[in-house]
């Protein structure tokens, strides 16, 4: 799956699962995820977040603290997915 | 004195109320709020800190509210003579507040979450507790606002591994630090607790109602 399309779908996935009232079209890849200047993601939602990638992707994210400090951007969590896929094959 | 503070947000604010709400608040804060992409977050957040300024005038320090800052794991905070927390979920924004203690605390909606995936987050006592509860659900959130009043009490939120942080009786332990859990009922669709660094004798809970009148 190419990346752009990968974060379309996360976009798309988080806003469902998390039942953001977000519109799509003002998020791009480099909108922060956990910010109040972005998605204003809370400590739940981490775990939503975690399960979704778990789920969808079947990746096992083993501690809470990355998820903020390595996902910053939908970037960076599509750049992490496509690594862990990878590394799975 | 340990004081429990919250709002209820009913209804989406009207603009007339949101611009009343942006008055009370200094500049930069506002700025900072209106950079979020999501609605409702950005109200919760905005109600957040207005509740925090009627809470310092409650207690007389209203005018500390000009030197909040934020520490560099991200904890809000303001004097010395007294410690608050701020938690929000769905509907509820809270704010506890004490000149006695330090406190943390966490509101959650109870609502389903996918347990299978949130294993690693819990130590193997935990976790067995939680699989063999008649109500994993509830007991999970129980779990989960211990630990994470507890963090928040501590300072360093999140950078403290979960698993670290061990939950037992109503006590949080991180490292060598015991820290008094106290289960506040606000509403049978929520779970909520606070923890604070002695024994909380009594506490009150104090309802602030912001009327869309404006």
């Amino acid at each position: 799956m190419e990346k752009e399309e990968l974060i379309d779908n996360l976009k798309a996935q988080i806003i469902r699962q998390l039942n953001l009232d977000v519109d799509p079209d003002l998020i791009n890849g480099e909108s922060p995820i956990f910010k109040n200047s972005g998605l204003g993601l809370d400590s739940i939602d981490d775990l939503e977040l975690v399960a979704l990638l778990g789920r969808n992707y079947g990746i096992k994210v083993g501690y809470l603290e990355d998820i903020q400090k390595k996902f910053k951007t939908l970037n960076s969590l599509a750049d992490f997915i496509i690594k862990e896929s990878v590394e799975q094959t | 004195m340990l004081s429990i503070y919250y709002t209820q947000k009913t209804l989406h604010m009207t603009p007339q109320f949101w611009e009343w709400c942006k008055l009370q608040l200094p500049l930069s804060i506002c700025e900072k709020i209106e950079k979020g992409l999501s609605k409702s977050k950005m109200e919760t957040s905005l109600l957040g800190y207005l509740l925090l300024k009627v809470v310092l005038a409650k207690n007389n320090v209203s005018d500390d509210f000009a030197k909040l800052y934020y520490t560099p794991e991200g904890r809000p905070k303001i004097g010395h003579d007294f410690d608050f927390n701020i938690s929000h979920s769905d509907e509820y924004v809270v704010c506890a507040f004490s000149k006695d203690h330090q406190v943390g605390v966490d509101i959650e909606k109870i609502k389903s979450i996918s347990l299978e995936f949130l294993k690693d987050f819990f130590n193997i006592d935990e976790w067995e507790n939680i699989q063999l509860s008649r109500n994993s659900q509830e007991t999970f959130y129980k779990l989960w606002t211990q630990k994470e009043a507890t963090v928040k009490a501590d300072g360093r939120g999140l950078n403290i591994p979960l698993k670290e942080i061990i939950i037992q009786q109503n006590h949080g332990y991180v490292e060598s630090a015991k820290w008094f859990l106290q289960e506040i009922p606000l509403h049978k669709k929520y779970m909520m607790y606070v923890a604070t660094n002695e024994p909380i004798q009594c506490y009150r809970s104090v309802k602030i109602n912001f009327k869309q009148t404006h």
